[in-house]
């Protein structure tokens, strides 16, 4: 693009954002052509120079919800269900609904609309699908499928196989979607590491300063052992899972808690940390539910207004929360499937489901079973209530469609690594000491902490920033 | 009983008067056409009956078996109201000496409900609603403990008596020979996570325990507390525990945990350190070293508490109802000691000028949240206290001294620069246990010195007033004293620095404009005119600032004193300088802020039907009786009735072939119908089609009625388990009458409470010699009655009621006609008696019988209609408001028409879910007895002035007690506990005040909002900015994120047959009905406060994190709903 043209394009977005064009812009503007339309231009362009592929992300678009969006986002997302649990060996021969004869075999694909447990403690399901009929089905206290029932979530899709009695289904199987067994585990054929950052909280008064430097000192391989540098080395990727900063207005009383009275000015802070980390590396980041943008899922993109100082470093990708990635392929080698979810449903299911509630185990240790469970029922937030979300008739977006190599999440504040079939699900951690509210909610968070991938071998190490160790 | 013949003769009265109501509602009733044969209140004279009665619904075997007559007794060995009393009854019930129970469990609750029903003298319906039951549980070691289980309607039994209620359980438990409770480190921990959940996300209390003495207290509780799960949130830790059966937070366990045991173990503490050894109490021992943890936790609190200011009465701010006065602010409402006529117990009066000047939000009978001492108050009037002092728009600053002064010139108000006197008495500082504060230098005060130095009682001018200082040494008169402490030091040095420049006419002094002191002058709240640019001092003002300050003739040692001032109290240094004996008029001064506007209106239930009769779904949309008459019958649950004269099922109580009573029948599917309950559990009603069309015409010429109402509203469906209805006559009745009808059968109206000692026969418009035949004979100094104008003395159970004319709602004088007429139809058509009102008039309403209840009790209070005042308040003796176990806080009562009640009344009716018995006359008591009332009252002075000791106890911050007043508690058991008691402050007229709050005027919330900003910038004692910040914090903020939050994960409802849906089913449609499904929350309900919040921050500039938080909030819902989506619903901007 020629000088004069690249200028055009800069007054006008200059315009746009109702800025006052004096000479003494237009002279800047004159002097520094291309730092200005590097302003202007997409955040996407770095992805082409590092191996990042988006895969999904999510693109906003703005109406006025009614109704039936709620209605078309369900039926919608039954789809997407249905289609993968037809794969199911069990579930060949589909019966609808509405078709379900007393005393046949049947098996049928529903939606959960009522769950509860009987006086005999039988349970009992209320599914309906889309011919638009529901019917009971009970498994039985006995039933080999019994605990798997009782952990099930309201507003999930799945498959049941059965008897048909009077406007009832006594299963015999209950099946999830599921994700299948993994044939071989995907390794990259050269060593090169993947760093998972979460809820970094910038702007924060108790934000942890000193320690974050330091990890800022390790990336730049100016801090650590000489193995913990030589990983720094290799580190081709930067993952912030959401919650970039404190922002404000978020929870009562938080006012005292922040440093600035400005979301903008948290960003900047946010920016100049990461400004750190060498530009080769590109940061991928997602928004939480202390970011500047709309809570219900799927979350955009954090706006460029507020983070236009994080859009201003070349190697930062903004993605939408969740979103699916592509990173690290080559000509030899397809790359890795990275699932990126900040994590707001997380704390319903550690609460509701029955297995994951009683594992014994404090709130924040149970992330790991959360993120196993909803890989299990393929979908980021079943239940209704689970967390908000925007109604769209088109897709729902939280069904996991893929099946992702790592699927990496924060909200927690306390870092959790675990595999399922193959799957790699990392926790972030946190950048702030845990405060008297999250000890009360039996909350303990463990902060500067940082998982580190292997792509090459497909190890989690985790990285301790807390302390000064030379 | 302790009484006057005079109040003998008139309990007398009363008590035939009931008498013979009763008897002839019995009569009546007889005809079997109500649920029961006879009146299902029981009526009952003193609190042992009351207690028995109420019990009596859970255990009906327990009436007249005896417990009457041992409370009596137990009464006589310990004393009223001693908890002894109930521990003791409690046990023998629970024992069974008086009656059979079906097991021993069901003899233990009785029994708890007996001692508690007795704690609670009988009124409330906690002892009935309040605990769900005990449990009997296992200990670690396999021995058995109690655990006594609370519901939400525990709140209304008070904090001490729900207290004394876990005692009563311990006692029953100790003596039934049962374990003490083992509590578990987790249930120990979970105790403190619940409490302050609740407190922070629920709702906060009174009390907060810290977590060492909740872990104290639930370590060495001998009984466990329970409760049902009252929120749909649950503990944010503790979870799944063993014993405890619920995760979700109980509210009754809060409630025990915070405002019951933890503050009220003081109380608790006090008695049985006394008793308890004799019964074995020991197990309670732990209070006393809880009290020395509570101590040291509360000395942390006090070391503030002296008068520092108490932000407390914001924190629930809503918009539209204004902040008067923020904490300690000068020119808020200055503390005044006393009691009005009407008030006390809670109640406290402002000048009706203050109310009129602040727009006329408050109003007689509305209420305000106090900084202190402490809650809230219903406002009465009392014009003998001060006004506002206020600055108009051309500069003049005025004292606003009457109503009509406040009426001409409130347009012309600019500033509020002191809202003037808040009247409160002495009993409230001794109930709240609050220190006295300074009191602001009155009238009354003055008086008490000038009486101690022997110095004339009353000074004519200023001139006068100096003289008698000088002379006598005494503070000069409160009328020349102004508010020096508004000032600051270098306000003061101008003021100094003005005044020698002033020029003379006629003895005015006369100063320049514009000049920086002019504030100073506006300041110190002392009156003067303006006119163009001269500042102009009366006469008396003149005089008394110059003698103060002597400016002329000591200018230069004034100028000096301020220099060499090292406090910045510029009273002190007045004083100093004046060399005149003066006393700080300002005194202290309490924020407050309006809270609920006051209310007189007839009750209307949801759907406002006139009958409870069900119309199932032919009764459409409106469940009126015209549609169903177009479907031609109702199909709905109906009771077996079969009558035997002709041989057939019926649908009603009496047959409408022949008039017979018919037979109520059970249907056993293998004994079928019968008249007795078989052991199959028959079942007592079913779905039925009832041939209205058929019916109906029946009715009306049994009623002898051609026409009958155009509209007449029935229920969709009866709400108790036996689908007992009304007859459908009361319904065509009511309608003809313009009456609706509540949940029991009766109609209702609710009024806010205020009290009232002594009354005038012109104030609630009551003739001479109407009064005389009540028993009014003498005005208080015992005169012979014979002008409207004297003051008379209340008898006990008389009652004034709101007839309002401002008020958008129908008068009660009106309504409870309508019910009279009502009545005396009903009586004369559907019962075939004879009349018993016969009003020529709506005031022969006066002298007839009502019972006064009070919401979410069980017990109402007879009392008598004297009279009816302009206002929106009923006003009774503080006596009758504590009957009802109520204070005047600014809560509402209602009062039935009693006829209506004994005639209308049953229990049939009410729902058997938990708290149906609220709020209903299960028992009636027709003679009120002093000290078997709330104990609230008797804290209340009755003195006609306090001494001089009292104000000089407020200067030191003394606690109430250490000042002896005469209180209601030392005339207990005397023939002076119903007459001859005083007051301290008169006041004209109770209806010469504002009778209707703006609030209730203003049609939409953005009026009321504009007004609550206007007189945020109007008073000087209220910061706008900061109730902007709070309004938006408090109210918009937590709504619009509220909204937004439940948007996507919101309920739905069908719109045909509003069946609610937790998420939209595939079909898209209403799975019962096929009916079009609605949003719960609308996008409207997240967007419309989107625009005040904005333009209230921007004109108030509220500070920028707020602003931040709005701007950021508003990208939310932009980002859920689309840019500009607020401009669907809101009209233009709020604040210019």
């Amino acid at each position: 693009m020629n000088e004069t043209l690249k200028k055009k394009k800069i007054i006008e977005s200059l315009m746009d954002k109702n800025t006052l064009v004096t000479k003494q812009i237009l002279d800047d503007v004159e002097k520094n052509i291309d730092k200005y339309y590097e302003e202007i231009t997409p955040a996407s362009a770095p992805s082409q120079k590092h191996n990042v592929e988006v895969v999904f992300s999510y693109q906003d678009f703005n109406k006025k919800r009614v109704v039936q969006d709620f209605v078309g986002h369900m039926t919608v997302r039954f789809k997407q269900m249905e289609a993968l649990l037809r794969s199911r060996q069990e579930l060949q021969q589909l019966t609808s609904i509405s078709r379900v004869t007393p005393g046949s075999s049947v098996s049928i694909i529903g939606l959960i609309m009522d769950k509860y447990i009987t006086k005999n403690e039988h349970i009992s399901l209320v599914m309906e699908d889309r011919s638009g009929k529901s019917i009971k089905v009970i498994i039985t206290k006995n039933s080999a499928n019994y605990t798997l029932a009782k952990d099930l979530s309201l507003d999930q899709v799945i498959g049941i196989v059965g008897r048909a009695g009077d406007n009832v289904i006594f299963a015999s199987a209950v099946l999830l979607p599921d994700i299948p067994m993994q044939q071989q585990v995907k390794q990259s054929p050269d060593e090169t590491y993947a760093v998972v950052l979460s809820d970094t909280e910038m702007g924060a008064k108790e934000f942890m300063h000193d320690e974050f430097q330091r990890f800022l000192a390790w990336i730049q391989g100016k801090w650590g052992s000489e193995e913990q540098r030589r990983i720094a080395s290799k580190v081709g990727y930067v993952f912030l899972v959401g919650d970039v900063v404190a922002g404000i207005g978020i929870y009562p009383g938080q006012e005292s808690e922040v440093a600035y009275s400005s979301v903008k000015q948290m960003y900047d802070e946010a920016a100049l940390a990461l400004a750190s980390i060498p530009s080769h590396i590109p940061i991928i980041i997602c928004a939480g539910n202390h970011d500047s943008v709309r809570l219900s899922e799927p979350q955009p993109c954090l706006d460029k207004e507020h983070a236009a100082a994080l859009y201003n470093l070349p190697n930062v990708i903004m993605v939408s929360n969740p979103s699916w990635l592509n990173i690290h392929a080559s000509e030899e080698f397809s790359g890795f499937s990275i699932l990126l979810y900040h994590g707001m449903s997380y704390p319903y299911y550690a609460d509701t489901v029955n297995s994951i509630r009683q594992s014994g185990r404090q709130a924040s240790d149970k992330t790991e079973l959360v993120m196993e469970y909803l890989l299990k029922c393929r979908h980021l937030a079943p239940a209704h209530t689970s967390a908000m979300y925007i109604p769209d008739p088109q897709r729902d977006e939280l069904v996991i469609e893929r099946i992702p190599d790592y699927f990496l999440s924060g909200h927690i504040h306390k870092s959790r690594v675990k595999t399922y079939r193959g799957v790699n699900m990392v926790v972030g951690s946190c950048w702030q000491p845990s405060t008297q509210f999250q000890q009360k909610m039996g909350h303990v968070p463990d902060p500067c902490v940082v998982p580190v991938l292997g792509l090459h071998d497909r190890k989690v190490t985790l990285f301790d920033f807390k302390h000064d160790q030379q | 009983m302790t009484s006057s013949k005079k109040i003998t003769e008139y309990f007398d009265r009363l008590h035939k008067q009931v008498a013979a109501a009763n008897e002839q509602a019995n009569k009546a009733r007889a005809s079997g056409i109500d649920p029961n044969k006879e009146v299902e209140i029981r009526l009952a004279a003193n609190m042992a009956e009351r207690v028995e009665g109420l019990i009596s619904v859970a255990a009906p075997q327990i009436l007249d078996a005896g417990v009457k007559e041992r409370i009596m007794e137990l009464e006589k060995e310990f004393d009223v109201l001693d908890w002894r009393v109930a521990l003791k009854i409690a046990e023998e019930v629970a024992q069974e000496k008086f009656c059979k129970f079906k097991d021993k469990k069901e003899a233990i609750e009785i029994g708890i409900r007996t001692g508690f029903a007795y704690v609670t003298v009988g009124v409330v319906s906690s002892p009935l609603d309040g605990i769900v039951g005990i449990d009997i549980k296992k200990r670690l070691d396999g021995k058995e403990y109690f655990c006594v289980n609370f519901a939400g309607p525990i709140r209304n039994a008070g904090g001490t008596a729900a207290a004394v209620c876990v005692i009563i359980t311990d006692y029953v438990r100790k003596v039934m020979g049962y374990e003490r409770y083992d509590a578990q480190p987790d249930e120990i921990k979970r105790a403190h996570t619940e409490v302050s959940d609740y407190h922070e996300r629920i709702s906060p209390r009174q009390y907060f325990p810290t977590e060492g003495e909740l872990h104290f207290l639930v370590q060495n509780l001998p009984v466990e507390i329970g409760a049902d799960p009252s929120e749909t949130r649950e503990v944010s830790n503790y979870k799944d525990l063993p014993r405890v059966p619920t995760n979700f937070i109980r509210s009754g366990f809060c409630l025990m945990m915070t405002d019951c045991i933890p503050l009220k173990a003081p109380k608790l503490w006090k008695q049985l350190s006394k008793w308890g050894k004799d019964f074995g109490l020991d197990s309670w021992n732990f209070l006393e070293e809880y009290l020395k943890l509570q101590k040291k936790a509360k000395a942390k609190d006090e070391e503030q508490l002296g008068i520092s200011p108490d932000y407390t009465y914001l924190k629930d701010l809503v918009a539209g109802r204004p902040v008067l006065g923020l904490p300690l602010s000068s020119g808020a409402f200055r503390v005044r000691y006393g009691r009005c006529r009407t008030t006390g117990l809670s109640a406290q009066a402002l000048h009706p000028a203050s109310m009129y000047v602040l727009n006329e939000f408050i109003a007689s009978g509305t209420q305000l949240k106090l900084e202190r001492p402490g809650k809230a108050a219903t406002i009465g009037s009392c014009s003998t206290i001060e006004g506002p002092i206020v600055k108009l728009r051309d500069g003049s600053v005025m004292y606003l001294q009457s109503l009509e002064m406040a009426q001409s010139l409130s347009p012309e108000v600019q500033e509020i620069l002191y809202l003037g006197d808040i009247l409160c008495n002495y009993g409230d500082y001794v109930n709240r246990a609050h220190p006295l504060v300074p009191a602001g230098y009155c009238e009354e005060w003055w008086a008490l010195e000038q009486e101690k130095a022997g110095a004339p009682p009353l000074v004519e001018n200023v001139t006068q007033a100096l003289e008698v200082s000088h002379k006598y040494g005494t503070p000069l008169h409160p009328k020349y004293c102004y508010h020096w402490n508004a000032l600051t030091l270098d306000q003061f040095k101008q003021l100094v620095e003005w005044l020698p420049t002033a020029s003379f006419v006629e003895e005015q002094a006369i100063l320049s404009l514009p000049h920086p002191a002019k504030r100073a002058l506006e300041l110190i709240g002392i009156p003067h005119r303006v006119i163009k640019d001269k500042v102009i001092l009366e006469e008396e003002h003149t005089k008394s600032l110059l003698s103060t300050l002597d400016v002329k003739e000591k200018h230069a040692e004034i100028m000096d004193a301020i220099e060499k001032s090292k406090t910045p109290d510029v009273f002190t240094l007045v004083k100093l300088i004046s060399g005149l004996n003066l006393r700080d008029k300002s005194g202290t001064f309490v924020g407050s802020r309006m809270g609920r506007p006051e209310k007189a209106k007839m009750r209307k239930m949801t759907g406002s039907p006139h009958v409870l009769f069900p119309v199932g779904e032919q009764g459409g949309r409106m469940r009126s009786f015209q549609s169903a008459l177009t479907a031609g019958n109702i199909v709905a649950d109906f009771p077996y009735y079969y009558c035997e004269k002709c041989q057939d099922r019926n649908f009603l109580p009496v047959c409408l072939e022949c008039g017979d009573i018919t037979v109520k029948q059970y249907h056993c599917q293998e004994c079928g119908y019968i008249t007795e309950p078989c052991d199959h559990t028959p079942s007592q009603s079913t779905k039925q089609t009832f041939p209205l069309n058929d019916l109906f015409p029946k009715i009306l010429k049994s009623l002898s009625l051609v026409h009958y109402p155009d509209l007449i509203k029935g229920v969709r469906g009866t709400m108790n388990d036996t689908h007992t209805f009304e007859h459908i006559a009361k319904g065509v009745l009511r309608a003809k009458h313009d009456i609706f009808v509540n949940k029991d059968g009766t109609t209702r109206y609710d009024a806010t409470q205020l009290p009232l000692t002594h009354f005038t026969p012109q104030e609630i418009g009551t003739s001479v010699e109407i009064l005389a035949t009540l028993g009014y004979t003498e005005d208080i100094e015992g005169k012979p009655l014979t002008s409207q104008e004297q003051v008379v003395e209340i008898f006990p159970q008389d009652i004034i009621l709101p007839d309002c004319a401002e008020s958008p709602d129908v008068g009660s004088k009106e309504v409870l006609t309508r019910v009279a007429n009502f009545v005396d139809d009903e009586l004369l058509h559907l019962y075939k008696q004879k009349r018993f009102y016969n009003l020529k008039s709506e005031d022969g309403l006066v002298g007839e019988l009502v019972i006064f209840l009070a919401p979410h009790t069980s017990a109402g209070i007879l009392g008598r209609i004297i009279g009816f005042s302009n206002t929106q308040s009923i006003m009774a003796h503080p006596y009758m408001h504590s009957a009802t176990r109520r204070d005047c806080d600014g809560d509402e009562n209602c009062v039935i028409l009693l006829m209506d009640a004994f005639l209308n009344f049953s229990k049939g009716y009410l729902s058997s879910r938990r708290g149906a018995t609220m709020d209903t006359p299960l028992v009636l008591t027709t003679l009120l007895i002093p000290s078997e009332v709330d104990d609230m009252v008797f804290d209340m002075d009755i003195s006609w002035k306090y001494p001089l000791e009292f104000y000089e106890a407020t200067m030191e911050l003394k606690m109430p007690w250490e000042v002896e007043i005469p209180q209601i508690k030392s005339v207990l058991f005397k023939e002076e506990q119903y007459e001859g008691h005083g007051f301290t402050h008169h006041t004209d007229n109770i209806n010469h005040t504002v009778r209707c709050s703006a609030y209730k005027l203003l049609p939409t919330m953005k009026d009321k909002l504009q007004g609550q900003m206007d007189l945020a910038d109007k008073i000087r004692a209220v910061n706008a900015t900061q109730v902007a910040t709070l309004v938006i914090d408090k109210h918009f903020m937590r709504d619009a994120k509220g909204n937004l939050r439940q948007f996507s994960t919101q309920e739905f409802r069908c719109v045909s047959c509003n069946k609610k849906f937790r998420r939209p089913p595939l079909k898209g449609a209403c799975t019962s009905c096929g009916g079009k499904l609605l949003f719960t929350v609308a996008q409207g309900s997240v967007v419309k406060y989107v625009e005040p919040m904005t333009s209230l921050a921007t004109k108030y500039e509220v500070n920028e994190y707020l602003q931040e938080t709005i701007r950021l909030l508003h990208r939310r819902i932009e980002g859920v709903f689309g840019k500009d989506a607020e401009k669907q619903t809101s009209l233009g901007a709020w604040f210019g």
